[in-house]
């Protein structure tokens, strides 16, 4: 008997290590070149595409978009299980293979690295609070574009005309039959549609989160009341994403996504996800380590305007953003109070694990969306990441001269912070009439003093900038110590609520250079002797 | 020490304490430290729970009742990370064996008796070292994982159970300690394959239950169970 039990958990082993070391596994397989491939751009891209590459000064292909080499995916093809897509802009294909198929294919002169990819779950960057109280509809949906100069946007008639967004999500359900998209698909404003899970054209399933996103950009309720600020872009919706836990490939998907909308003449790219701990560490999200986020850099080299949730892990163990958030010609986007303009619980911080500033701006994390039917509240830096895409195309239909990452940078001018920052509000919320503005020096709002009780410093805010009536954590002060490199040692934020001078010290053993401090559009910076 | 500072510095700062409120602050230079402690760092550290039921009857005349719960544990893991795919560790876990004994013709152990119910319950003190090896690329996670163990436990308390149901209706019921036929050290091998925090293992006892001289049959060796990583 006891023969039989030592036998038993030998072949368990066995069959164990067997399972799933034999069984095929995800690889993506980089090749070295694109020998002897020929491409045309007049007869592969939109016409959009190629006028975005002649607006931008880009050339109007470069050998990212030629096509991979057909007869290195029919070799690959020979070698391993199963080709499952490739990559032009990446020059990779994504296979499965057993461990010896990959060892025969990393002996393929023309194969230039292969990684494991990861089949593992990532959720879009929502969540569900039933615990907040929702706001009153009226007055949410109104303030969460009100926040960004939607009535500025409107009396100029500026709504995103001309301009192309894609948006790459888990599905729109019901968005073709819903009242908050009627008026798009009157008008045709949908200009293509692409399921690269199901591989096939219909995206009106798979999931609702999708059709929320969509009207943070261009939906309207029932009474005719805005969602979002670009009712008058043109769309490319691509399902990139499986809502539940199936092993899937949505960093793939998403690269694929990506090419497609700039074959299709995107000029934004609106993705509201994020991978986190699932397949990286906190150390990887420098932009480089992602697939995801090597194919959004590559989408920004393209012309788009990429535009990303900071995600909802700020107040979870990850705590900090994802990919592709991290990639740097990535907009991300966090999330604020719809009260406020402060940094709601749940949203990511920066910086990037090469301490790079993210998020970039912020939007308002929790609004009014449209469902797979109806309408409710929903929190998320998914439906921040969507208000700021619709923003950015209402700027770029009104600069239409702009490229992309000077798109990029204005937007980040015209945040209600700038040029104070930190890795939770980014550069703040932009608003239309401070982009682009020719804005006078601020009046200080504030004086920095020694405080000599303490041998610290305080700050006295000017009476005629502290409104004793202003509801709660509407008068912020915002406090950075910045090393030599522009890095961020430590900040906080600080809600006034009185004259009282506010004191503080910092940290003398930290190796800080400057302090910044930011209140009512006045930024103040005192370099540390 | 830099913690201390950073505490120092803390506490400068709640010295100097403001009329205002301080509604957010961080930390960036020290949150930024890559922790060594994590599901797929260099240690990682996490309760568990097990639920396992009696899979082999055992052998004739020891007959255990299959299918039974017969196998709880409540411990403590230590995973010291070697590379991407081989991880070392042990744990520490308070072990609960329940055989549930056949009631049949032939049986023996513990005695030759046939009851209502009988059931042998040992309380173990258990310690496992194991080597897991690990597969695909995952980040701070489990991920998929075997692990390939060997356990010693100590019975620090037992007792037998047995019930009859008397023909006039009566039902009798003892609780018996002090037993002298089982061996109170034990070892044997276990296998586990998880995901994350769901795990299948299978449990065996490699030595004999019942000391040589007593010549009783062995009961059910083996449990399989599932168990759930707690953190």
């Amino acid at each position: 008997m006891q023969n039989k039990g030592i036998a038993f958990l030998f072949l368990s082993c066995i069959a164990c290590v067997s399972v799933f070391s034999q069984s095929p596994v995800k690889y993506r397989v980089y090749f070295k070149n694109k020998a002897n491939q020929q491409f045309d751009p007049y007869a592969y891209f939109d016409q959009k595409a190629i006028e975005r590459r002649l607006k931008q000064g880009l050339p109007l292909s470069d050998s990212t978009d030629f096509p991979v080499n057909l007869l290195y995916l029919r070799e690959l093809e020979q070698r391993v299980e199963t080709l499952k897509t490739h990559s032009r802009w990446l020059n990779a294909a994504v296979v499965m293979a057993t461990p010896e198929q990959i060892a025969s294919v990393s002996t393929l002169p023309f194969v230039s690295g292969i990684e494991q990819a990861s089949s593992v779950v990532c959720l879009p960057a929502t969540r569900d609070d039933e615990s907040l109280p929702p706001l009153k509809k009226e007055e949410e949906m109104q303030r969460q574009i009100e926040r960004m100069g939607a009535s500025v946007l409107q009396a100029e008639g500026i709504h995103g005309k001309g301009v192309r967004i894609a948006i790459f999500d888990v599905g729109f359900s019901g968005a073709d039959q819903h009242p908050a998209f009627a008026h798009l698909f009157q008008k045709q404003q949908i200009k293509g549609t692409r399921d690269f899970v199901k591989n096939r054209d219909y995206v009106y399933e798979g999931g609702w989160h999708g059709t929320a996103v969509w009207s943070c950009i261009a939906g309207k309720n029932p009474e005719g009341r805005w969602l979002g600020l670009a009712m008058d872009a043109e769309f490319l919706l691509a399902r990139t994403e499986l809502e539940r836990s199936e092993p899937f490939a949505e960093e793939e998907y998403w690269v694929a996504a990506a090419e497609w909308a700039d074959k299709n003449g995107a000029d934004i790219i609106n993705s509201s996800l994020g991978y986190t701990d699932t397949r990286y560490f906190p150390e990887q999200m420098n932009g480089k380590t992602s697939f995801i986020s090597r194919g959004a850099n590559m989408a920004a080299r393209k012309g788009m305007l990429v535009v990303n949730a900071a995600g909802n892990e700020g107040s979870g163990d990850w705590g900090i953003i994802g990919a592709p958030a991290d990639a740097d010609s990535v907009l991300a986007v966090g999330g604020l109070e719809p009260c406020c303009d402060y940094h709601i619980d749940f949203s990511s911080f920066g910086p990037t694990a090469d301490k790079r500033l993210k998020p970039n701006v912020a939007a308002q994390g929790r609004t009014f969306s449209a469902k797979a039917s109806g309408f409710s509240t929903v929190d998320g830096t998914s439906f921040a990441s969507p208000l700021m895409a619709g923003f950015a195309a209402c700027m770029w239909q009104k600069y239409p001269e702009l490229k992309n990452m000077e798109l990029f940078k204005l937007l980040e001018q015209s945040g209600h912070l700038y040029p104070y920052f930190d890795y939770a509000h980014g550069y703040g919320l932009p608003h239309a009439s401070r982009f682009n503005a020719n804005s006078t020096a601020p009046e200080p709002t504030f004086e920095l003093v020694k405080d000599t009780a303490t041998s610290g410093l305080k700050v006295l805010i000017k009476q005629s900038y502290f409104d004793s009536t202003a509801a709660e954590s509407s008068q912020l002060l915002y406090i950075s110590e910045v090393d030599n490199r522009n890095h961020l040692i430590a900040y906080r934020v600080v809600e006034v609520s009185s004259l009282e001078p506010y004191s503080f010290n910092y940290n003398p053993f930290n190796p800080i250079s400057r302090l910044r401090l930011h209140y009512k559009g006045y930024t103040f910076e005192q370099a540390i002797p | 020490m830099k913690s201390l500072i950073t505490a120092a510095g803390f506490f400068l700062l709640l010295l100097s304490a403001p009329a205002q409120n301080v509604i957010l602050e961080k930390d960036p230079a020290i949150d930024s430290l890559v922790p060594s402690r994590g599901p797929n760092r260099k240690n990682y550290v996490h309760p568990y729970m097990s639920f396992g039921f009696t899979t082999d009857p055992g052998e004739a005349g020891a007959r255990s009742r299959q299918g039974t719960y017969g196998h709880y544990q409540f411990g403590v893991r230590y995973k010291r990370r070697l590379s991407q795919t081989f991880a070392v560790g042990y744990e520490f876990a308070y072990d609960v064996n329940d055989l549930s004994q056949k009631q049949e013709a032939g049986k023996v152990a513990p005695d030759t008796f046939q009851y209502k119910r009988e059931r042998l319950i040992f309380y173990n003190g258990l310690f496992s070292p194991y080597l897991r090896i690990n597969f695909g690329r995952r980040g701070n996670q489990l991920g998929k994982y075997l692990d390939i163990a060997a356990y010693g436990t100590y019975t620090f308390a037992h007792v037998l159970f047995q019930r009859s149901d008397l023909p006039d209706g009566r039902v009798v019921r003892s609780r018996t300690t002090g037993l002298t036929y089982f061996q109170r050290w034990n070892y044997g091998a276990t296998v586990r394959i998880g995901i994350n925090k769901f795990i299948l293992y299978g449990h065996y006892r490699l030595s004999d239950l019942f000391y040589s001289n007593w010549n009783f049959p062995e009961p059910s060796r083996l449990q399989v169970g599932i168990q759930f990583v707690l953190k």
